[in-house]
């Protein structure tokens, strides 16, 4: 049996809604001072209930996450916009600490949330690796040892010793993969990184994510909004709605639910100015669907067979 | 977890990492951040290799800075001002002083950053946060090294033209000040980064807080110079006793009291201790606040 290496319990995370503090020392220190007094808040409005230190509402990010991840596993998480993926990522990476349960780990995490995290410009790619490597967790050693294999994956060996702010953003994006990519750490966390870079190039990273978990045993976290990026390379999926895990189970069928999620059920529907379109989508019909969620409603077909989709409105 | 009996959970595995919302605020993790040696190296070289990059006199500037100032303060300070100097000659004074304090007030002010200028980098990746501040203190260190090399040259030219300096064994504690100076400027900066993820006024006080500062430090004059009655004010400073000690320690002139120097150094200590409070209570949720 292939042990469990990260443990999420009850995980949850809550951001408050609105501004944080009253803005102002004073106004802050007033209310500190009424409040250690027991007097109620001076600058609460009439109507307004007193609820601790925060005037605004509270954002449950994620709540009562649970699940556990085996060593090996590439498991991937999906969801809307605002579901709570990069929070919970972040959480993992410690970038930010939870506000309930807990998350337990075995061996080292690296995250690789955004490339080229740390890069200085002024320096050269050579140091820059270094650099990197160090801010992701490496030693000098472990960095050394690595730097011909990730010269040559990043395929910059002309530009080594070449300021990375005369780099083109392929050749950064490259080179910053390329270094997460040779981490020795256990445990991966991959945030949407696979969005750059030419298509060669997405596909070599997506080898190398696969031959990380199936050759080298290593565990990957992969968050994105490329199904097919999701279904090729994970062994499971998580589905992620409001903070709180909708499904989890085989990719093919996760996709599916996360793509026929919406209020009404298991229809997807959507209307804009230019298009009122709803059906039911087969799983053989969305392997090339992207939703570009930053965009309202904007969707990219590529094979869809819309004779296949059975239309309702 | 007791609907999903989980094998692994009841096995109950030694976890290396355990992630709770609060952590102790005591619990410093030094050990973690000797792991990151490399890194706090790395920093240290990034500062030094960046900043003088596309500049043509380069690392000369670590030179001109102090030159410069020391230039500047004996013309208005000693030349139209003509404050005191205890005797000494007033080039060695002043440059004394500026390389000095320069190595204070950069420790405070590079380190009151940490938060703010780090924040799209803590925002991304984990690693012990104090690995910024450390690397901070070490670049300085070495500027300082440099700097003080240069006003030592000075005092020897001075020496063979003929000023009466008198060097004494009071060197031997400048270890100690440096490390005194290190650790004010350490705390006073980790306290005003913590504080600025929620205040950002206090960037602005800081700026020009630090040169107000100065003057209320034996930097330009002599603490001799000061009335009697006014002299518990100067001494309330713990920069004081520092300047006034490695001025005596190098020059002959100044003055050395044991007494205010431990003032110093528990003042020191105790502003590293909240300093370190401070900042591990803030690093673990400040992205949601920055």
């Amino acid at each position: 049996m292939t042990p469990t290496v990260i443990s999420v319990e009850n995980l949850s995370k809550s951001y408050r809604l609105g501004q944080i503090g009253t803005g102002t020392l004073t106004n802050d220190l007033k209310v500190w001072w009424a409040r250690t007094r027991g007097k109620p808040n001076p600058l609460l409005k009439i109507g307004q209930t007193d609820h601790g230190n925060q005037d605004g509402e509270t954002l449950w990010a994620l709540r009562d996450v649970s699940f556990t991840v085996q060593q090996g596993e590439v498991l991937g998480i999906i969801g809307r916009n605002g579901a709570g993926k990069s929070t919970l990522l972040k959480i993992l990476s410690r970038v930010t600490a939870p506000t309930g349960g807990c998350v337990k780990v075995k061996g080292r995490i690296a995250s690789l949330l955004e490339v080229g995290t740390g890069f200085h410009p002024e320096l050269t790619g050579r140091e820059n690796i270094y650099l990197n490597g160090a801010i992701l967790g490496m030693t000098k050693q472990e960095i050394a040892r690595k730097f011909d294999e990730i010269v040559a994956f990043a395929e910059v060996e002309k530009f080594i010793d070449t300021p990375v702010k005369r780099y083109s953003s392929g050749m950064y994006v490259r080179l910053a993969f390329a270094v997460a990519a040779h981490l020795e750490s256990e445990i991966l966390l991959v945030d949407e990184v696979l969005a750059v870079g030419d298509a060669e190039f997405q596909k070599k990273c997506l080898g190398k994510m696969g031959d990380v978990a199936s050759k080298e045993g290593r565990t990957v976290l992969f968050v994105s909004h490329n199904m097919r990026a999701v279904s090729s390379i994970c062994q499971s999926c998580i589905l992620l709605l409001s903070g709180k895990i909708q499904s989890q189970g085989l990719p093919n069928i996760i996709i599916d639910d996360y793509l026929s999620v919406n209020e009404s059920g298991l229809n997807y529907r959507f209307e804009s100015k230019y298009i009122k379109w709803g059906g039911i989508l087969n799983t053989e019909d969305i392997s090339d669907i992207s939703i570009d969620e930053n965009i309202p409603f904007l969707f990219k077909f590529t094979t869809m067979d819309f004779n296949n989709v059975q239309s309702f409105l | 977890m007791d609907t999903s009996p989980n094998p692994a959970l009841i096995e109950d595995q030694d976890w290396s990492l355990v992630i709770k919302p609060q952590r102790n605020l005591l619990d410093l993790r030094l050990g973690e951040l000797w792991q990151y040696r490399d890194l706090v190296m790395l920093f240290v070289r990034r500062d030094f290799v960046s900043v003088y990059k596309q500049t043509i006199l380069g690392p000369l500037w670590y030179l001109i800075q102090p030159l410069l100032t020391t230039i500047t303060f004996t013309v208005i300070f000693g030349g139209i001002a003509n404050l005191p100097t205890d005797g000494l000659p007033q080039f060695l004074f002043y440059m004394s002083g500026t390389v000095i304090w320069t190595y204070f007030a950069d420790c405070l002010t590079k380190t009151s950053n940490t938060f703010v200028s780090n924040a799209s980098l803590f925002g991304k990746v984990y690693f012990p946060r104090m690995a910024v501040p450390v690397s901070i203190l070490i670049s300085n260190l070495i500027t300082f090294a440099i700097q003080f090399a240069f006003f030592l040259v000075f005092m020897g030219i001075f020496a063979l033209s003929g000023s009466t300096l008198l060097p004494n064994w009071w060197i031997l504690l400048s270890p100690v000040l440096i490390f005194m100076m290190a650790g004010l400027g350490l705390g006073f900066g980790v306290i005003i980064s913590s504080l600025t993820t929620k205040y950002r006024d206090l960037r602005f006080l800081v700026q020009f807080g630090v040169s107000l500062l100065m003057y209320a430090t034996p930097v330009i004059y002599p603490a001799s110079s000061i009335p009697e009655r006014f002299q518990w004010i100067i001494k309330l400073n713990p920069m004081t006793p520092i300047v006034e000690t490695f001025r005596y320690a190098f020059l002959g002139a100044g003055s050395v009291h044991p007494l205010d120097l431990l003032y110093s150094f528990g003042f020191m200590l105790v502003i590293v201790f909240l300093g370190a409070i401070m900042f591990n209570r803030v690093e673990s949720t400040f992205m949601d606040t920055v």
